[in-house]
């Protein structure tokens, strides 16, 4: 069951109780913390300095690299461009970029 | 009063309702090494959710007074509230001001008010000891 490579091997076991472990210590840090909120009230809604909680706000995934895009915006501006939405052109620079690889590799 | 020892961190929650910062700096001087009170484990914290105690300075301007009552929700069971300084306790010399909603026990509930224009750290420390105590009978189901 045991995988062996030259660099070390892989268990299943291990890797579940790993996993088993990393579990357990997640739900002990979560324990820890506090237990006395009031499901319902204001205690258990999102701290906005005291501002009232707008309706129907969530905070996109793409927030996350709002600073990265930001900062490229140029690049970022140009590749965009290059998306249309339509499937028949992600195919073709697909296959575009699939032949340049193949030439470089050949070339090489 | 009871206290004798904390019997774990106390945290704190300072919220400016219309201070002109003169009881917000003796905040910060309470902090600072002269007097430390984190060596007692009373330390600022950056929002109501994990605070004990509620820190409030000044006089409670009108924009300010859903705010605080918000505030004040959103702090866990059991809590203390501190009002820091004449401002927040009476008014003090915004008293019956066309922009104040009224001293902050007109708008939460208050347990431990220090007078003061502007109060001094010992009495700030004092006053959140006097908090930690009703937390602590709070916490031991006595009636406070």
């Amino acid at each position: 069951m045991n995988l062996l490579t030259g660099e070390g091997f892989w268990s299943p076991l291990v890797w579940l109780a790993l996993a088993v472990g990393v579990a357990l210590l997640a739900w002990w840090l979560r324990s820890k913390g506090r237990q006395d909120y009031k499901r319902g009230t204001e205690q258990a809604t999102p701290f906005l300095s005291g501002e009232p909680m707008p309706e129907g706000v969530h905070v996109g995934g793409q927030h996350l690299y709002w600073g990265f895009v930001e900062a490229l915006r140029p690049v970022v501006d140009r590749l965009r461009a290059f998306h249309s939405g339509v499937v028949t052109d992600y195919v073709t620079w697909l296959v575009v970029m699939l032949a340049v690889v193949f030439l470089v590799v050949m070339l090489s | 009063m009871k206290l004798s020892a904390f019997k774990r961190a106390l945290w704190v929650y300072h919220l400016p309702t219309g201070s002109c910062n003169g009881c917000d700096i003796e905040i910060v001087a309470a902090l600072t090494p002269r007097y430390d009170v984190e060596r007692f484990g009373i330390m600022l914290v950056g929002t109501p959710r994990h605070a004990d105690v509620l820190l409030v300075t000044g006089t409670v301007t009108r924009p300010m007074a859903d705010r605080l009552r918000r505030i004040y929700e959103q702090t866990p069971d059991p809590k203390a509230v501190v009002v820091v300084g004449s401002c927040g306790s009476t008014s003090g010399v915004f008293y019956e001001s066309y922009n104040v909603a009224g001293p902050v026990d007109e708008i939460i509930p208050v347990d431990v008010y220090i007078p003061g224009c502007p109060v001094r750290p010992e009495a700030i420390t004092d006053a959140v000891v006097k908090a930690v105590a009703k937390l602590e009978g709070l916490e031991a189901g006595e009636k406070v």
